[in-house]
């Protein structure tokens, strides 16, 4: 269940739990990744001029951004300095647990999430992000490697699924699902696992939605291509705690 | 729950019709039912000695006394903890105004949309009723408790009363001048009118000392009185004013996030702040606009006067007060908030005896444990005690808006009323990144609260 080789730091927390829950899966949870959008698209990353983006272009540690699996719905995508493990088992209060597949790209480094904080669903945005990584620690909690929502202060670990490491957040961050294609070192974006919040998220944030993506866009979903970009340059401030 | 005590018939329709709910009664959706009349409370006659118009209730009901942080947290956070519980929450005001954000809102830093929220839309949100109505009397025995809008008959009652001021402690003991500071110079720590009328004094502002003070004592927001400093003195810049604020402080050094505060004063305010420390007000002149310290003398044009803050006067009325608090705070368990020997009242949020900062999310996330605590309790189980989190952005600078923060935790030291911060993280280095996340913060917590 658990990549015992590639597990890092984290690895028997991760298969600790995942030991653990063994009954729930022979209880029928065996599917193998618990989707939180059905009919999620297959959407292409590309860069700003239109081409497919290469996974050699992110460099370790940079904080990226693209919209999906809805044009307003933002995604953090970072290069992690070091494989995560090839599966882990998620779990959020009151909810099914549920299976991240890992990181993807050559040595399972590129990970990616939605930038909605599963707290109180603050999220990132053109005007201002609160979601953003650093290898560096924060001064909040002292978490290091790890994605710090600074408006209340949850941190979630990039490096195994986007689970909680403190502050008040009950629920990983959902994740989005990429597919690496070797052959052109491409990325595509083909579903999210984990806790389902686009509706809270719409309806909490519709009014200031519609004005970012206008009336018409801002519940559109993502198309056959993506735009992914350096968060720094898409965001103009990256909010630090 | 039915209520047995049901009024007649005769006595009910003019009840109604006294509540203006004729209308609603005749479809329906009020139904008591029974013949007798209810009996009075001994204190209390009249057509308040009818129950109050509620749906019958649908479970053990959890009265909650005032709509503020507390209050609010708790009518969402009972019904999440145990959803047979049926809440109303009672609260006179028609509107929710934060105090939380509302110096950035002075500053213009926000609009007053931001801050003000609507109690229907709580309800709404939380499934909840909402009872626009003060408590007037209260029979524990009997679990009763008394509105202006009728008596409730409650399962678990929370009073969540928040805060009075208390003006004898600036040495003003007379009555009329109590209430000529209260009109002429409110100190804006009990939303909305007070707020109101500070944003008008600064519009009208035109030169000369802005009178600022933090009082002693454990009080509401204890960053508050600082970030209000910067704010007015950003504001009288940013508007070109030819005047200061002058901030009388009886500590010696700003009591919180003192090195951010004081970095603050001298670098974004030097021209339009006087911080004066160590300075305890002992009495106020209205009529000639003065105050008067152990040592010295301040005139002002204008001024917002902070008095010590006591828990709201309902506490101490109710017989709740500990004996000896100098701020009547109620007597409960310090961990577990109920009034010591009754498991069926609790007090919460500003009124509670525990040294906590009296602030928001002090409020919001200890009314989330008081409210599993009781949800377990109602099943027969026990609810481990979690700390409360202050959080606390404070606004130093508005143009451009920039924030310090700290957040923090307490430890009870196992014995009577020993506690202690605990994990105590403090950012005192301003930043626009702050400032914005300053403002997220009361935002996350009106959409969880308002929905």
């Amino acid at each position: 269940m658990t990549d015992v080789n590639g597990g890092r730091r984290h690895f028997l927390k991760v298969c600790g739990k995942a030991a653990l829950s063994a009954p729930a899966v022979a209880a029928g949870l065996s599917a193998q990744y618990s989707w939180a959008m059905e009919d999620a698209p297959r959407t292409r990353l590309v860069d700003a001029s239109g081409a497919p983006l290469k996974a050699s272009a992110l460099k370790v540690h940079e904080n990226w951004t693209f919209q999906y699996p809805w044009l307003s719905v933002p995604v953090l995508m970072i290069r992690l300095d070091e494989p995560t493990v090839k599966q882990a088992l998620m779990y959020g209060k009151g909810a099914q647990p549920y299976y991240w597949p890992g990181g993807a790209g050559p040595d399972r480094t590129i990970v990616a999430y939605v930038a909605i904080c599963a707290h109180l669903l603050s999220y990132n945005a053109p005007d201002v992000s609160y979601l953003v990584y650093h290898k560096a620690r924060n001064r909040l909690t002292r978490h290091g490697r790890a994605i710090t929502c600074c408006a209340h202060g949850s941190v979630y670990d990039p490096a195994v699924g986007g689970q909680v490491l403190a502050g008040p957040a009950k629920h990983p961050l959902a994740a989005v699902v990429l597919e690496y294609d070797a052959q052109t070192d491409g990325l595509t974006a083909t579903g999210i696992v984990g806790t389902d919040l686009h509706r809270k998220f719409f309806r909490a944030h519709r009014r200031e939605l519609r004005k970012t993506y206008g009336r018409k866009d801002w519940r559109r979903r993502a198309g056959s291509t993506a735009v992914a970009m350096p968060l720094k340059e898409w965001t103009k401030l990256m909010v630090r705690c | 729950m039915e209520d047995p005590e049901g009024p007649s018939g005769a006595s009910r329709r003019e009840f109604l019709k006294l509540t203006g709910l004729g209308t609603l009664a005749a479809g329906g959706a009020l139904a008591t039912s029974s013949a007798e009349a209810a009996p009075a409370s001994p204190r209390l006659a009249g057509p308040l000695a009818q129950p109050a118009p509620l749906p019958k209730a649908k479970g053990p009901r959890c009265m909650i006394i005032g709509g503020g942080w507390s209050g609010l947290t708790l009518a969402k956070y009972l019904r999440e903890a145990e959803p047979r519980f049926d809440v109303v929450l009672v609260e006179p005001s028609s509107l929710f105004f934060s105090c939380p954000l509302s110096n950035l809102w002075l500053g213009e830093v926000i609009d007053l949309d931001l801050l003000t929220h609507s109690y229907v839309d709580a309800a709404r949100a939380g499934g909840y009723v909402w009872l626009q109505a003060m408590l007037a009397d209260l029979d524990r025995e009997k679990r009763r408790a008394w509105t202006t809008a009728g008596y409730v008959d409650y399962d678990y009652l929370f009073l969540a009363p928040g805060i009075d001021y208390h003006y004898p402690s600036l040495g003003v003991d007379d009555p009329e001048q109590q209430a000529m500071i209260a009109t002429h110079w409110p100190a804006g720590f009990r939303p909305g009118s007070e707020h109101l009328s500070i944003k008008r004094k600064l519009e009208d502002f035109e030169e000369g000392v802005f009178l600022l003070n933090v009082p002693p004592g454990n009080y509401r927001c204890y960053s508050g009185p600082y970030e209000r400093a910067c704010v007015i003195a950003g504001w009288l810049k940013r508007e070109g004013i030819a005047g200061k604020v002058v901030l009388l402080d009886p500590h010696e050094r700003p009591a919180i996030k003192a090195d951010g505060f004081l970095h603050a004063f001298e670098t974004f305010h030097k021209d339009h702040l006087e911080y004066v420390p160590g300075t305890t007000i002992t009495g106020i002149d209205p009529e000639g606009r003065k105050v008067m310290t152990e040592f010295d003398e301040y005139d002002f044009a204008d001024a917002c006067i902070y008095p010590r803050v006591r828990a709201a006067r309902l506490i101490e009325r109710l017989g709740l007060a500990k004996r000896n608090s100098p701020q009547f705070e109620a007597d409960i368990d310090p961990l577990k908030y109920n009034v010591r020997g009754d498991e069926r009242v609790y007090v919460t949020g500003d009124a509670r005896p525990m040294p906590f900062s009296k602030s928001a999310n002090t409020a919001y996330t200890e009314a989330q444990y008081v409210a599993r605590l009781v949800a377990a309790r109602e099943n027969g189980r026990d609810e481990p005690w979690v700390s409360p989190v202050t959080s606390c952005h404070s606004m130093v600078s508005i143009d451009p808006p920039m924030s310090i923060s700290i957040e923090s935790r307490y430890r009870h030291d196992g014995k009577g009323d020993g506690w202690d911060f605990a994990g105590v993280k403090l950012i005192e280095e301003p930043s626009e990144g702050l400032g914005k996340a300053n403002v997220e913060w009361g935002r996350g917590l009106y959409l969880d609260l308002f929905g």
